[in-house]
């Protein structure tokens, strides 16, 4: 679990110089599109969208395959679901399971979905500072509450997150081995504790900030200017989202 | 238990989208109403990271173990910063390893959120500070359980029925059941663990149940 | 003293939290320009209280703060009193340095050029420069620490500085690098509490023991520290440094 203030500076491709708000919106109406797809014709589009983007962001492979990694199970299950128990022409049975075309489809369809959908997001922050996509957000609209509250988590979660590994250690030491029913209490205390330290430690942190003037009404930075490349880029986006989703809304209407 | 990406249709996660924007809005209104945002801010930051990390906690249950959701818990101690609390550990959960999804993020943040805000509602309707200890257990334990139950059940729901393929009727209510039976378990631990957690937080940090946040 | 001009001046203060009893008991002091004061004292006996009172964070149950002639108003915003906690995870809260380091001139008032050069400013002091674009959660205690003083001190430009244990978890390398760093800071006077008292004696030019809420002696540093008695009334040792003098 890692995040940094800035992005890898190793790479500096296309994705990595465009600007955060513009990129943000390209990339959710992308999502969206894709979201929409029904149609194996379209999922072919899908896959080789996001094989380019992958191919043009520089990102590792074994990257990539982590994050895919994460929804597998579920994702596996579902698509089993949908694979054995969808009505349709059937192709194959075996004993009382049956495989219908619709159900070879449906489950192609949502894994590669899926899949594609998850390319786009792994690219997107892996290309974009954190701190600029937050900034991007707030700037769109997303309201300081939780602009501030994503900050503020994030800075802390790997210090409570260090504390409660040294707070386990130290009991560890103290004999608990924590693999029984029995050892549920102790981990109700470890949370229990971490969530107390958290509230004490968040009114010094309150302080603190207050006396560098913390105040609500605070404006975090002045909109981000798009420059005609990253007006480009997201236009560009924009109808192909536009065009995957209209295609999408033509094959929906009966008799197409 | 949350939704990746691509498992649901664009509209579903707009309507997500749509009810977190609702929530979010009352929260927020609900929070600048109160005394003092910004010194609440960082305290309810603060105790979001910590929640974020004690899910993270490995929960045994021989011969596997489980993340606890704690969201019944997170509800009874954030009140109204609950849902924005859910809504941004959930972000950093997607971004960070992949759990969850963006365009999947309003629906997981109503199938967790919807069940937290409930739960704060009703600890803090039945709590009192001169109620026994066994009482104060009891509640508790509802109040984490409910929070659990009520997500698996959201979660199996929307799973199944917005799943964009025409599965046939029978094997979906089959997959319905079995879905929610399978997470009995977990419903069971977090209201034995919330217990445990909020009598533990009584005794050594009342204060921090009495915030009014 | 009273013919320097006076940066702050402490009258009749009085604090205590709403649960327990007395934390800070009628305490009076005038700090005059120059002067770098060492507090001492036990655990708990309002240390911390009494530095957040001095930057109006917290409020006082009655008494007076003033900053040359300008009252301190509890809940206001005073970048001319600037404070290093002692956790410095407490402190040093953004995202990265240069984020956390800006965030009090930001909130001054500076944006654009004047905010940069202020931030790299106060980094380039301190040798820290080259942490810029780190996130703070990775850096080492002492580089925590420096960049608390970065932003919570030198960015803003205080006038008063404020230190709460700044020695504590510091290696050698850093204690030695902080005692440089205060010996020649440009502020015009500053306020150090710390358990590390060969630091105090080497960076201070006054000396007060708080405890139990009042002021109990307040004098030179040899003075005070080197007089057994008085140490050992307040739970103090004098300093091995001044064993035979």
């Amino acid at each position: 679990m890692e995040i940094s203030a800035k992005a890898d500076s190793k790479s500096n491709t296309i994705f990595h110089q465009w600007e955060a708000e513009s990129k943000l919106i390209s990339f959710i109406l992308l999502m969206f599109s894709f979201a929409m797809i029904r149609n194996i014709e379209l999922v072919i589009i899908m896959i080789l969208v996001s094989a380019v983007m992958f191919f043009v962001s520089g990102i590792s492979y074994s990257c990539l395959l982590n994050r895919w990694k994460t929804p597998a199970v579920l994702v596996l299950l579902m698509g089993l679901m949908v694979l054995f128990f969808s009505e349709g022409q059937i192709l194959i049975t075996a004993g009382s399971l049956t495989i219908t075309r619709e159900g070879l489809l449906g489950m192609i369809i949502l894994i590669s979905r899926v899949m594609s959908i998850l390319t786009l997001i792994v690219i997107l922050f892996e290309t974009t500072p954190f701190l600029d996509i937050i900034t991007a957000m707030h700037n769109l609209g997303l309201p300081k509450i939780l602009a501030d509250m994503t900050l503020f988590t994030v800075r802390y979660i790997f210090t409570l997150n260090w504390q409660l590994k040294q707070m386990k250690k130290a009991i560890i030491l103290r004999g608990f081995i924590g693999n029984k029913i029995s050892s549920w209490k102790e981990y109700a205390i470890l949370i229990g504790g971490i969530l107390v330290r958290s509230f004490e430690q968040s009114d010094r942190v309150y302080k603190a900030l207050a006396i560098r003037g913390y105040s609500f009404e605070q404006i975090r930075s002045a909109p981000a200017g798009w420059d005609s490349r990253d007006k480009t880029m997201c236009y560009s986006f924009a109808v192909l989202a536009l065009l995957i989703s209209s295609i999408q809304v033509y094959l929906n209407i009966p008799g197409v | 238990m949350h939704i990746p990406d691509g498992m649901l249709s664009a509209g579903v996660c707009a309507a997500g989208y749509g009810l977190t924007l609702l929530a979010t809005g009352y929260s927020i209104k609900k929070i600048n109403q109160s005394r003092e945002p910004a010194r609440d801010i960082p305290k309810a930051s603060l105790l979001t990271a910590a929640f974020f990390v004690a899910s993270l906690v490995h929960i045994p249950v021989p011969p596997a173990s489980v993340h606890p959701l704690l969201n019944g818990l997170l509800g009874a101690i954030l009140g109204y910063y609950a849902f924005p609390a859910i809504l941004v550990a959930l972000f950093l959960q997607a971004v960070m390893f992949g759990h969850g999804g963006i365009t999947t993020l309003g629906i997981n943040a109503v199938i967790m959120g919807f069940p937290a805000m409930v739960c704060s509602i009703i600890y803090r309707r039945f709590k009192n500070s001169e109620q026994s200890s066994i009482s104060h257990s009891v509640l508790s334990f509802v109040t984490g359980s409910m929070g659990t139950a009520l997500s698996v059940i959201l979660f199996v729901l929307i799973l199944i029925n917005f799943i964009p393929a025409n599965i046939n009727a029978e094997a979906e209510k089959i997959a319905i059941y079995t879905g929610a039976a399978a997470h009995i378990p977990l419903v069971i631990i977090e209201g034995i663990l919330t217990a445990f957690v909020l009598n533990y937080i009584r005794k050594v940090k009342p204060e921090l149940l009495d915030t009014n946040f | 003293m009273s013919e320097q001009e006076t940066v702050l001046r402490i009258s009749n203060l009085n604090f205590s939290y709403t649960h327990s009893g007395m934390i800070l008991d009628n305490i009076s002091l005038n700090i005059a320009r120059g002067e770098k004061i060492g507090v001492l004292g036990p655990n708990g006996t309002g240390k911390t209280s009494l530095f957040l009172l001095i930057t109006g964070v917290e409020k006082p149950s009655s008494g007076e703060i003033y900053l040359y002639n300008k009252k301190i108003t509890p809940g206001k915003f005073h970048p001319e009193l600037g404070m290093v906690f002692q956790d410095s995870d407490d402190q040093v809260f953004n995202f990265s340095v240069f984020e956390d380091v800006a965030f009090g001139p930001r909130n001054i008032g500076f944006t654009g050029e004047e905010l940069a050069s202020r931030v790299n400013h106060a980094l380039g002091h301190l040798g820290i420069s080259h942490l810029k674009e780190r996130p703070p959660h990775q850096l080492s205690g002492g580089e925590k620490r420096l960049v608390a003083i970065a932003g919570g001190i030198l960015a803003m430009q205080s006038r008063l500085a404020i230190y709460d244990e700044p020695t504590s978890n510091l290696d050698m390398k850093f204690r030695r690098k902080l005692i440089n760093f205060i010996k020649t800071s440009n502020q015009e006077a500053a306020l150090i509490a710390s358990h590390d008292l060969e630091f105090i004696l080497e960076t201070c030019n006054r000396v007060i023991i708080l405890d139990e809420g009042k002021i109990a002696a307040d004098g030179k540093p040899q003075d005070i520290m080197g007089n057994w008695d008085l140490m050992k009334k307040h739970s103090l040792e004098v300093p091995h440094s001044l064993w035979n003098k």
